[in-house]
């Protein structure tokens, strides 16, 4: 006797799960095997250092430049987050001078140099819940 | 009678200085004037950190050099509907750009092919035989993350940064990396057998799942990104190059044309009156 009694449900959610896992492991397989050709902005000594911190042998290079990855990923992330702060801040400031065209702007945004400071890096940093806090004075 | 003190250490170790980290990291082109000084220790291959991200070098170069192309674009033409040189007796400057600039980004059975259709070597690095990395001190890390981190910000698309603001990131992302290891830590305690002290990719995975709540192949989501990046400003480069070469070629040819003008003789100059003053 079958257990959906001659009903056909499709695919069961577990099915599509494997299918889906199997994808994704195949993905990380491939990758693994491609990060011989990747070297990391990240040195590999500097994640075997935290590693062995933590008291892992760095041994396995392909981890120990997937743990490299995830850190580069995270300062991109941050520092996309700072630059869209900064682009957003410096372009709803008030433009000095005589009406400015869109040509201008386009040109003035293309050419402009961004700096990162603490203004941009504080709410990018805390997105990503590392909370900064700027003492209020100095002594 | 001599004082004792409590709580002196017995063997006279406070009354020295703290250790200074001695341990630093050089370019190439300044450490053979380094080792010229004679040194307590020797800096030798296996001791050096090499710090290199050929695609984030490359992208970032290849960024500069576009920049420096369209202001150069912009100071000798103009744009009014078609280019047209400003100055036509003005010689437009050549650029050359040194061939150290080339990066070597994949082995070369490899370019030619999508990165995602490349069939698998069988390495070392493949299989995960183990390998020894240079021991390093905490002073060293925290320089290479910071030339780790100007290299991202430059790719991002940062001309400047402030002191302050790289202190802040640097001091973030020693955090982030102690964060990921506690968690592989913790990944680790969590399994049910005896595995050692090497990390597995499940526990990896568990580690990236904890901190970032997305799976781990989003990293390889965030390389391809990378890649595309970098063909997307050599592209850039190469088109704003041949305009560059196109503006060039044309100042060349105006500039040739005003010193054929410039030559005129004498006998020239008369017959050009002469025909003048007969016409009127």
């Amino acid at each position: 006797m079958g257990d959906n009694f001659g009903i056909h449900r499709g695919p069961g959610k577990k099915t599509a799960d494997m299918v889906e896992d199997r994808t994704q492991g195949q993905i990380l397989s491939d990758f693994m095997m491609q990060l011989e050709d990747y070297t990391p902005t990240i040195p590999d000594a500097v994640t075997s250092y935290y590693l062995n911190s933590a008291g892992f042998e760095g041994a396995d290079p392909r981890i120990v430049r997937l743990i490299s990855i995830a850190a580069q990923k995270f300062v991109s992330d941050v520092a996309n987050d700072a630059l869209q702060h900064c682009k957003t801040r410096t372009n709803s400031a008030p433009s000095s001078g005589h009406g400015s065209s869109k040509n201008q702007n386009q040109k003035s945004s293309k050419d402009r140099k961004y700096t990162l400071t603490m203004e941009d890096l504080q709410p990018a940093l805390n997105d990503y819940g590392i909370t900064v806090r700027k003492a209020h004075y100095f002594v | 009678m001599k004082r004792n003190y409590w709580g002196k250490m017995v063997d006279d170790s406070d009354s020295r200085k703290e250790l200074e980290a001695n341990d630093i990291v050089l370019t190439m082109s300044k450490m053979d004037k380094f080792q010229q000084i004679k040194l307590p220790y020797t800096i030798t291959r296996e001791k050096r950190v090499p710090l290199k991200n050929p695609l984030v070098t490359q992208t970032v170069e290849v960024m500069k050099q576009t920049e420096m192309i369209q202001t150069l674009i912009d100071t000798y033409s103009t744009k009014s509907g078609c280019n047209y040189i400003l100055n036509p007796c003005q010689l437009m400057p050549t650029v050359h750009f040194p061939s150290s600039n080339v990066v070597d980004l994949t082995r070369m059975e490899k370019i030619t092919r999508p990165f995602w259709f490349v069939q698998p070597d069988e390495t070392p690095f493949t299989r995960g035989d183990p390998k020894n990395f240079v021991k390093i001190s905490k002073p060293v890390v925290l320089q290479a993350l910071r030339k780790a981190a100007c290299g991202l910000l430059c790719m991002e698309g940062f001309s400047e940064i402030n002191e302050s603001a790289l202190i802040m990131i640097v001091d973030g992302l020693d955090q982030y990396l102690r964060l990921l290891t506690s968690a592989l830590r913790t990944a680790y305690s969590e399994q049910d057998e005896e595995i050692g002290p090497v990390p597995t990719l499940v526990m990896v995975e568990r580690m990236y799942q904890s901190i970032g709540r997305s799976p781990l192949y989003h990293l390889h989501n965030y390389y391809k990104k990378l890649v595309n990046k970098n063909r997307d400003e050599v592209r850039e480069f190469k088109d704003i190059y041949q305009e560059y070469d196109r503006l060039l070629q044309e100042n060349q040819l105006s500039v040739q044309n005003m010193q054929k003008l410039g030559d005129l003789k004498e006998e020239d100059y008369m017959n050009f009156l002469d025909q003048q003053s007969h016409s009127s």
